[in-house]
């Protein structure tokens, strides 16, 4: 569960990252989803600053994985 | 008990409907309304904003639950609108126009923002025009802003305001016939695609445009919440507010691309003397202080010389010209002492406005507002009749229609803007002739007043509905 929630973040960090590389998905549901997303990269030093801790994250998940799961991080 | 009855255009919103009662203009407010509305009063976010005139002037009041309860199952509480004198929509507005109303919303969201409140969206038939003077009419928008929620009208601020305004400004492209043909705006996708590569050098455009219909594209179908994945990363409102000082700051620079029309600059090309010019303008100032007119419509205003002479003696003149820089010219130009007396706006007569949105009453038609209690037609049916094809027969028909009494103008074939639109037309225009005109004009109306002006061949006529006497 507390693995669940430190991994939320990530999600949004990677959507970020991609989105100038990932195909179009052939999905209509909501695209107001990604303007949510967007007022992060619109939002001035302190989406900045949240941003970066999204990658920063992401980037630490991805090198401490097993230690986070052992400690349940 | 007198029934209420509900507006046409104000459905979407399930906490809030606007009603009119005994000729009052109220909004019935569900619970969650009420609280929303309480607490806009209590943040003082309101006061400062109708005090300034950016908000339509707003009050609690006591309606008969019975009422409420006709008008839907959900009201418990309603307010009192002042009413704006002509209601107006996005398609007929000039680009100045536009970008003012985007300049307002972005203002009265960063004033909520600041105490502790939002918009829940960013419609641009939230704004309204008394005369030139934009005002928010949405007071069902305003509620309380919840810690980590980004802003859920930046979507559509983007695709009724902003993207229409870039349209132009980059592209050239006229706004009004595409905000009239899509009512919700200006899609994102639509609008990426517009884009040329140029484009994606410019302000605005990478974000706002490309990243937006990306990422739009890449989580459509998530399944994910990210309202609460947002906020859990820690969105805030100073995000919100950064994004919209530089959203205002990028409205501000825009600029409509194309320059001076032919009709702007029409008044320094006509081809009457001075003389006519004061002829005709004593002939108008005289019907209009004879007829006190509290609604008039000027129909091919231009850039409004006799909307400005009517609105010293009518309470309201609406101004309609088919070209929006004549428009914009009108509107960035009014005089203080007529600056919330005339409404300027883009209406094309022979494709006007029509009935649209949902069972095609959210959005009236020009013709199904309120009607004129006196029509100028100045310099306008040789247009009409030689350039659009409107026969004589079916242009005093239609005068006739609108209400209200008639000063029109006929330019015979002798003029030298007559001879101009005929010149490279074949001219079967045999009801051009001012025997037929006159003798169609008194099928509808009793002439009134006539003169002829100078030149000879201009000649004017002010006549009252027949059905009236």
């Amino acid at each position: 569960m507390l693995h669940e929630r430190s991994s939320r973040p990530s999600w949004l960090a990677a959507i970020l990252l991609l989105a100038c590389f990932t195909l179009p998905a052939a999905a209509y549901l909501d695209p107001a989803t990604g303007s949510m997303i967007l007022q992060l990269v619109l939002g001035g030093v302190a989406g900045a600053a949240v941003a970066m801790k999204l990658f920063w994250h992401r980037i630490l998940g991805f090198f401490s994985s097993a230690e986070s799961d052992e400690a349940g991080d | 008990m007198t029934k209420p009855a509900t507006d046409p255009g104000s459905f979407r919103d399930r906490e809030s409907r606007v009603f009119t009662l005994d000729g009052r203009l109220c909004r019935a407010l569900s619970p969650t309304a009420l609280s929303e509305w309480r607490f806009v009063e209590q943040a003082s976010i309101l006061h400062g904003l109708i005090e300034a005139r950016k908000v339509v002037g707003s009050r609690e009041v006591e309606i008969d639950p019975d009422i409420l309860a006709g008008i839907g199952p959900a009201f418990v509480a309603a307010l009192e609108h002042e009413p704006v004198p002509f209601l107006s929509y996005p398609y007929e507005w000039s680009f100045s126009m536009l970008r003012d109303a985007a300049e307002l919303t972005l203002d009265i969201l960063d004033t909520a923002l600041a105490k502790g409140g939002t918009l829940k969206d960013a419609s641009a038939y939230n704004v309204q025009f008394r005369g030139a003077e934009p005002v928010f009419i949405d007071l069902g928008s305003f509620e309380k802003y919840k810690s980590g929620e980004s802003w859920i009208g930046y979507r559509q601020f983007c695709e009724m305001f902003l993207f229409p305004l870039m349209l132009e400004a980059y592209r050239g492209i006229s706004f009004q016939p595409r905000l009239r043909g899509c009512i919700d705006g200006v899609g994102t996708e639509e609008m990426w695609h517009t884009m040329s590569v140029r484009d994606l050098f410019r302000r605005g455009v990478p974000t706002h445009v490309y990243l937006q219909a990306k990422l739009g594209r890449t989580t459509a179908a998530t399944k994910k919440n990210v309202r609460k994945d947002l906020a859990a990363s820690g969105f805030s409102k100073e995000m919100i507010r950064h994004n919209v000082a530089s959203m205002r700051k990028l409205i501000a620079r825009l600029r409509p691309r194309a320059s001076d029309s032919h009709w702007t600059a029409y008044t320094d090309t006509r081809s009457y003397t001075q003389d006519d010019t004061e002829a005709k303008q004593t002939f108008v100032r005289r019907a209009v202080d004879a007829s006190r007119p509290d609604l008039v419509w000027d129909l091919g205003c231009n850039t409004g010389e006799f909307s400005k002479l009517a609105a010293e003696t009518a309470s309201y003149v609406v101004a309609m010209d088919q070209d929006p820089q004549a428009i914009d010219r009108l509107y960035r130009e009014l005089p203080a002492q007529h600056s919330d007396r005339i409404l300027p706006l883009v209406i094309s007569l022979t494709d006007p406005s029509p009935d649209l949105g949902w069972r095609g009453t959210e959005r009236r038609s020009i013709w199904h507002r309120q009607a004129p209690d006196m029509i100028l037609a100045l310099a306008l049916t040789h247009h009409l009749s030689i350039a659009a094809n409107v026969p004589v027969r079916d242009l005093m028909e239609w005068f006739a229609g609108l209400g209200g009494s008639l000063v029109v103008e006929f330019v015979s074939k002798d003029d030298p803007m007559v001879e101009q639109l005929l010149r490279n037309k074949i001219d079967n225009y045999s009801d051009w002739q001012r025997d037929v005109f006159e003798a169609e004009l008194a099928r509808h109306f009793e002439i009134a007043d006539q003169v002829e002006l100078g030149s000879g061949t201009r000649f004017l006529y002010y006549a009252h509905p027949r059905a009236l006497g």
